[in-house]
């Protein structure tokens, strides 16, 4: 969230009464609002609003990720023998979204007060750097900076998606009464006392008693925080209560469970409504969650793979287009070569051809996208250094004496830098589209982890009856990639204001 | 312009024969035994040995490539491992179902594209303006298979107007022949567009920026100055100019196409190259792979070829020698 740390320093309204200064200076945004800087102020304070919702919104698990992170830390410490016994993955995501709330409010809530304290010092104001006017350029542009905010909430959505999901995404459970239900539908659920699978025998465990009841503690916890299904509930098409049990419906069936198993005897209370949003897939798994996990897959993936071949192809094209001759032959030949490739076609090869190979799908995934979408942006950086190292200061470099990497990445690399940024914004719309077609195929993410392509290769079969489930994602998609799109067009035209809205 | 096209022509076979290298050496190289696929269980360990042995797969890597090059020029692509027969026919069968749906996405995406361009840069500002150019961005930020998938629901399934999968109904071959056109035109429809549509949203936003920048040009007032009518303006003086950079499109957009085609004809269960490419993928089919390859990097290379050709035929000021 880097552009956070442009945002324009505020001269504080003058006056008001202590209470507001207070908040100026502790609730980031309220300043902006108050000196006139409306739009930008809103969306800050609504941003941190959002955080604090969610926060108390999901404080239990909250609390737990907390408690969680502490007792494993503590038992990293003085024991960390039985915690590797005990260690559950899952719950690092939990300690992802929780660290990552607490440090992002924080954050804002320095930069708030540091932009505001720094004001008296106005000296650092002179500093009109490309990226300043660019951002200032930017800024104006309406269109493109609701792409921002779009993407900025998405990639918040990533971090926190374990606070956010109203279920488990995996969580699946009585699937016969709640697979393919529809948006919006609900389903009745009985509470029960007691889990329907047992957990670990904790008096088994053999465990040095002074550390013990951390780790009973730990394993509590992350069990309470990983728990996939639906543990303490039990879903049914409906139910009556005879004497003392409740005969339940599920499909065709009827099923008795005493009302004793029951957290309580009064209907009201032993019934509820479980409501699926998004409705549910053909196991019976919440469609809502599946989305949000899934924009974990799509929007880190397509950033990362984007970054590797953004890195790759800046570095080839810096060779090829400094050193020249050989170099440059033998480089553009192969990027003519790898350009002969049909778009998908490399891509579907390599991942077919290493699927066997034992590193994870997703590690693969990014790697040959990277690898396969470089040679555009080499291209592009060649023709810019081709042009660029004929220019004085880099020829008053060379006579200088500065070594080639000092010249590289001191004088050339910094001016293609922003091509380098517009090409970048827009291609990771297109790598998230790959990566959905991937999974599409059905050789991208595999499940059961959710990611957007697969949930509408799960659903394609059952379109007719079960629209949903192919839909929804694919909305999903189009957003994030409209919003790519859109900031890129931004980024170009506020990087190069010549070219204005005249074109494209 | 001959010896331009023959010098365009020998600089592309090294990047053919780089395409294949490529191709053959990743397959080749990469873990996993085709053979495991078909012999499985306890069978005799000598059967495998032998079906190795009669795939050339237990060569050593440099002879197999040496085997595989003298065979792919003399025109011998091999035998398809999966579905026993010669990857040559295989070949004959499916890709002119290919070439059916990417021509006509091609022709579609220009007609299209081109339409809206000239549309949207004369009533630049307008509502229509507007309006085109946001459903342009979302079309083109659309996956292609969701995009499919949305058609096969809404115009097929709840419509029922055109038929949702394949290339012809199943009794097709009854039909007399202009029954039959008739039918792959329905069945054609929904693909070609899915396949067209995004290409052609780019190729708008080229052609109305490329027709603005005509558009302001001095020789265009003049013409209008003299009198000419409005239409004559546009289509004969600046489209004239306006067409060039489009026509690059046409050859570039060829390995999108190929691509796109891949997905299209895996959502529509076309038969085309594109599915048999994902088949023989997923059951190791080497030869076929690698046939499959070459094929599509032959068209990918003689469209940009075709590309250079006419960039130089519409545009006087280019010359090659």
């Amino acid at each position: 969230m880097t552009e956070r740390g442009r945002v324009p320093k505020v001269r504080l309204a003058a006056g008001g009464s202590p209470l507001l200064r207070f908040l100026d200076r502790n609730v980031p945004g309220v300043a902006f609002i108050r000196s006139g800087q409306r739009r930008f102020g809103l969306l800050l304070l609504g941003y941190v609003l959002a955080f604090v919702v969610v926060i108390l919104g999901a404080w239990q698990d909250f609390i737990r990720a907390f408690v969680s992170f502490g007792l494993s830390m503590y038992l990293l410490i003085v024991d960390p023998g039985h915690l590797v016994v005990f260690w559950r993955g899952e719950v690092i995501e939990h300690w992802i979204a929780a660290l990552f709330s607490v440090v992002m409010l924080m954050l804002l809530w320095w930069l708030n007060r540091r932009y505001l304290l720094v004001e008296a010092a106005d000296a650092v104001e002179h500093e009109r750097s490309q990226w300043a006017l660019a951002w200032r350029e930017f800024k104006k542009n309406r269109v493109a900076t609701t792409g921002l905010v779009v993407i900025v909430l998405l990639y918040t959505v990533v971090f926190l998606c374990p606070f956010l999901a109203p279920f488990h995404p995996n969580a699946f459970q009585d699937g016969i009464v709640t697979k393919y239900q529809p948006p919006l539908s609900t389903v009745t659920v009985l509470h029960l006392k007691e889990r329907r699978v047992a957990g670990l025998e904790q008096s088994s465990l053999n465990v040095d008693p002074e550390h013990a009841h951390a780790i009973r503690q730990l394993i509590e916890v992350n069990r309470e925080l990983t728990e996939e299904g639906f543990g303490r509930q039990r879903a049914v098409d409906g139910y009556h209560v005879e004497g003392s049990n409740v005969i339940a419906t599920v499909g065709n069936e009827a099923d008795s469970i005493s009302i004793a198993s029951l957290v309580d005897s009064d209907p009201d209370v032993f019934a509820g409504e479980r409501r699926y949003l998004l409705g549910t897939d053909g196991y019976g798994r919440d469609l809502l969650s599946r989305i949000l996990y899934g924009s974990r897959v799509s929007l880190t993936l397509g950033f990362i793979a984007v970054l590797l071949s953004v890195s790759l192809g800046t570095f080839v094209g810096l060779m090829a287009g400094y050193f020249g001759r050989y170099t440059d032959s033998v480089l553009m030949r192969i990027v003519d070569v790898l350009l002969a490739f049909p778009a998908l076609f490399l891509i579907l090869i390599i991942i077919a051809v290493f699927e066997s190979v034992s590193v994870p799908r997703i590690l693969l995934i990014v790697v040959v996208l990277g690898l396969t979408s470089w040679m555009g942006i080499s291209r592009l950086v060649r023709g810019e250094v081709l042009s660029l190292k004929e220019r004085d200061h880099v020829m008053a470099a060379h006579a200088l004496g500065f070594g080639h990497a000092r010249i590289l990445f001191r004088h050339i690399l910094p001016n293609v830098l922003t091509p380098i940024i517009v090409n970048a914004t827009l291609r990771i719309g297109g790598i998230i589209l790959v990566e959905a077609a991937l999974s599409y195929l059905n050789i991208g993410v595999q499940p059961p982890t959710a990611s957007w392509g697969n949930i509408i290769f799960e659903g394609k079969d059952v379109l007719a009856h079960a629209w949903w489930v192919s839909t929804l994602p694919g909305f999903a998609i189009v957003l994030v990639v409209v919003c790519f799109n859109l900031v890129g067009d931004g980024l170009r035209d506020a990087f190069d204001p010549m070219l204005n809205n005249e074109r494209a | 312009m001959y010896r331009y096209l023959i010098r365009r022509v020998l600089s592309a076979i090294p990047l053919l024969f780089g395409l294949l290298t490529i191709t053959f050496f990743i397959i080749r190289l990469a873990p996993g035994d085709p053979v495991s696929l078909y012999v499985q269980g306890d069978v005799d360990p000598h059967y495998a040995e032998d079906l190795r042995a009669a795939l050339g797969l237990s060569d050593p890597l440099p002879l197999q490539y040496v085997k595989w090059l003298k065979g792919t020029l003399t025109g011998e692509l091999g035998v398809s491992f999966s579905k026993n027969a010669e990857v040559a026919d295989i070949l004959l069968e499916t890709l002119p179902n290919t070439l059916l749906l990417t021509t006509f996405a091609l022709l579609f995406n220009f007609v299209l594209g081109i339409g809206l361009g000239i549309i949207t840069a004369l009533k630049r500002g307008s509502g229509i303006d507007h309006t085109v150019n946001i459903t342009s961005l979302f079309v083109y930020s659309m996956p292609e298979f969701w995009l499919g998938l949305m058609l096969i629901l809404g115009v097929s399934l709840q419509l029922g107007v055109l038929p949702a999968s394949g290339m012809h109904s199943p009794l097709a071959k009854y039909l007399s022949f202009p029954e039959y056109v008739w039918d792959v035109a329905q069945h054609m429809v929904l693909p070609v567009f899915v396949l067209g549509v995004a290409s052609a949203a780019a190729t708008g936003r080229y052609m109305r920026g490329s027709l603005l920048e005509v558009i302001n040009q001095d020789y265009i007032r003049t013409a209008r100055a003299k009198g000419l009518s409005e239409v004559l303006v546009i289509g004969k003086h600046a489209m004239r100019n306006a067409m060039i950079p489009i026509i690059t499109l046409l050859g570039l957009s060829l390995p999108f196409l190929l691509g796109g085609a891949v997905i299209v004809e895996t959502v529509f269960a076309w038969p085309g190259m594109g599915k048999l490419t994902i088949d023989a993928i997923f059951s190791r089919d080497y030869p076929l792979i690698i046939a499959c390859t070459m094929v599509s990097g032959v068209m990918v290379i003689s469209g940009n070829l075709v590309a250079d050709l006419l960039y130089a035929l519409v545009d006087p000021r280019i010359r090659y020698d």
